[in-house]
């Protein structure tokens, strides 16, 4: 017979939601210098427009609702819905594809179901895939990084992932990668660096216990046991390496910040498990053999409609079976 | 000439197939009795007090069953209807009668009164009154469910109906200002040392979601509060438990009660048909001994007219 062995609360540790809303915006701080510093200040562009869009509209709907916006803003969710999506959108995009995102955001994925914590879906990952479904070529249209001659236009506005699904034609990765040297090392040119910043964040956050470990484990873990699988000796038929799987596109942003969005997300240590690993396989198979080069958010979206049978099926029991 | 022969035969023969076919479904899986209106019974509160204009529960879930309103049961109150419209999928309409006729009361016999006509006894549904001819009687108050069925047949008007002891009603905490929406972080989940998980509790306990509150243990909690300390929300979840926990009681009661009830209704209605019958019986062993003694009248006249007959002179 095993009894659970509990922690002991500590007052003095204890968070509360709106600093750890907080926690969450200073840990995405590293990966927004790193996308600013090869992409332009248009992401800082997108988190001023997009924060003042979600703070107008949800306050909108509060008042709509009958009930205290002062209050509500202050959880600071809105603003952390805001970030997140801002930092998913391509930096420039146009103001009509801020607005039409947080009207999803905010309005429809969260305050239409009752608000924060009784939301269903990602807020953000709601809006990413309306607009990358409405909006397929502003949403795709990421500015060359710096460092890289702009002088394959073709590629303009292509993102390594991007590259790999659709320009290889039947080439080793190899000579793909020989063919395509400003891709950088990993994953190409300031996305491996723009991942490593949030990776660096979502350390802070695992440190500070804000996000459990379960998830992005989980979900990296998985993606990089499939890469490994499919990676074929680096064929023409490969998948493509680990590492450009975990340093590219959205992945770091994804686990440590998307996928471990507590709301949505499944909350029994096993479900959490899961539910990453889940959200790691559909990524995955969404990028080697889906119609979209990055599949983050149908992944959570995917991980979100599960979570709640996960939730039920993982169930803690106090006395484990002798 | 031949297709079109050859056409009606085979659509006289899939025509014939067919009809066996579904002669022998409807015979072999006939529905003998409506399992909707057992479901629509055991929610009605089995007080059996004809409020509703039907002779009792079971009656009433038969025209529910066909279409009747669902909101004509004032001792079932407005809990029943949102059930029943939660199980027949309709719209919960508000209760037809007013609130004051669904508080439940209690019957009560001003005894020195009573003289003793039995009348009240025999209109009680659920036999919740004793007593005998030209003998006092009096109410078994847990029996009683209050339906004034016993009202109208007293001659001598000393039947009055007191509010039964008030049901204790809880009332919520107020929301504290610092309680927050609950972000699902899962820090109580860590916390709780019997393994729950109260962030789903309090989820179904605001929703008044008991049945999946049970599913998910929620009368394993201790209450211990342990959740509440590590909230980063601040929410009063024990509070909400705790909630829960009464509404579940009470409705647990309710439920038992209504059981009890029905079983003494069902048991009145077995006991007045096995009256019925034997009256029956006697009536027709009666009938049957008036006919043997007509043939004995006959018999007896005709010894007589033989008696005539051997001596005609005799009167």
């Amino acid at each position: 017979m095993a009894v659970k062995k509990i922690k002991l609360p500590d007052k003095h540790q204890v968070l509360s939601t709106p600093q750890i809303m907080l926690w969450v915006l200073v840990a995405c701080i590293p990966g927004l210098i790193a996308l600013c510093f090869f992409f332009g200040i248009g992401s800082l562009i997108n988190i001023a427009w997009l924060c003042l869009c979600a703070v107008l509209l949800e306050a909108l709907v509060l008042i709509c609702r009958k009930r205290r916006p002062g209050f509500y803003l202050k959880d600071y969710s809105a603003v952390v819905t805001a970030v997140l999506l801002a930092l998913c959108i391509p930096p420039g995009s146009p103001w009509w594809l801020g607005i039409t995102g947080m009207f999803f955001a905010i309005v429809i994925a969260k305050q239409l179901y009752g608000g924060l914590g009784q939301n269903l879906f990602n807020p953000a990952m709601v809006a990413y895939a309306v607009l990358l479904i409405a909006f397929p070529l502003q949403m795709s249209s990421w500015a060359i990084p710096a460092g890289i001659e702009p002088n394959a236009d073709a590629y303009t506005g292509a993102t390594a992932l991007d590259m790999f699904r659709n320009e290889r034609g039947g080439m080793l990765v190899s000579e793909f990668w020989a063919q395509n040297t400003f891709f950088g090392t990993l994953s190409g040119t300031g996305w491996e660096w723009v991942n490593a910043g949030y990776l660096a964040g979502g350390l802070v956050l695992l440190y500070k216990r804000i996000i459990a470990w379960h998830i992005p484990a989980a979900m990296l873990g998985c993606m990089t046991l499939l890469a490994a699988i499919f990676y074929d000796g680096g064929s023409s038929a490969s998948g493509g390496s680990p590492l450009m799987h975990l340093f590219g596109g959205g992945t770091m942003l994804g686990a440590f910040f998307i996928a471990t969005d507590p709301v949505t997300a499944s909350t029994t240590p096993k479900g959490r498990i899961i539910y990453g690993a889940l959200i790691g396989l559909v990524t995955y198979i969404i990028r080697v053999w889906g119609a979209y080069p990055d599949g983050i958010a149908f992944a959570v979206l995917l991980g979100n409609f599960c979570a709640p049978l996960i939730d039920f099926y993982t169930q803690p029991r106090p006395v484990k079976d002798v | 000439m031949t297709p079109i022969l050859t056409t009606v035969f085979a659509l006289l023969i899939i025509t014939v197939v067919a009809g066996v076919l579904l002669g022998y479904a409807a015979n072999k899986f006939r529905i003998t009795a409506n399992p909707l209106i057992d479901q629509i019974n055991t929610l009605l509160p089995q007080t059996q007090c004809a409020q509703c204009g039907y002779p009792g529960c079971k009656p009433y879930a038969e025209a529910i069953s066909t279409g009747t309103a669902i909101n004509l049961c004032p001792p079932g109150g407005q809990d029943t209807v949102i059930q029943l419209a939660n199980l027949l999928d309709l719209e919960p309409a508000p209760l037809a009668a007013d609130e004051a006729k669904a508080q439940p009361k209690i019957a009560r016999i001003r005894e020195d009164e009573c003289i003793g006509c039995t009348f009240c006894i025999q209109a009680c549904p659920v036999d919740a009154i004793v007593g005998a001819a030209q003998q006092m009687h009096s109410v078994i108050v847990s029996e009683c469910t209050g339906c004034e069925l016993c009202e109208a047949p007293c001659p001598v008007d000393c039947i009055d109906f007191i509010e039964a002891d008030p049901e204790p009603v809880p009332a919520l905490p107020e929301k504290s200002l610092s309680e927050q929406a609950c972000i699902r972080c899962g820090l109580c989940v860590d916390a709780c040392p019997v393994a729950l998980l109260p962030q789903q509790l309090y989820w179904f306990a605001q929703g008044n979601a008991y049945d999946k509150a049970l599913q998910y243990r929620l009368m394993d909690c201790i209450e211990c509060g342990l959740c509440h300390a590590v909230c980063p929300s601040h929410i009063p979840l024990v509070q909400y438990y705790k909630m829960a926990k009464l509404a579940i009681r009470e409705q647990d009661d309710k439920q038992q009660k209504a059981q009890a009830v029905k079983q003494r209704f069902d048991y009145r209605e077995q006991r007045l048909a096995s009256e019925k019958a034997r009256q029956e019986q006697r009536r027709q062993a009666r009938a049957e001994l008036a006919q043997t003694s007509t043939k004995q009248d006959d018999l007896i006249q005709a010894a007589l007219q033989r008696a005539k007959a051997k001596h005609p002179g005799s009167s």
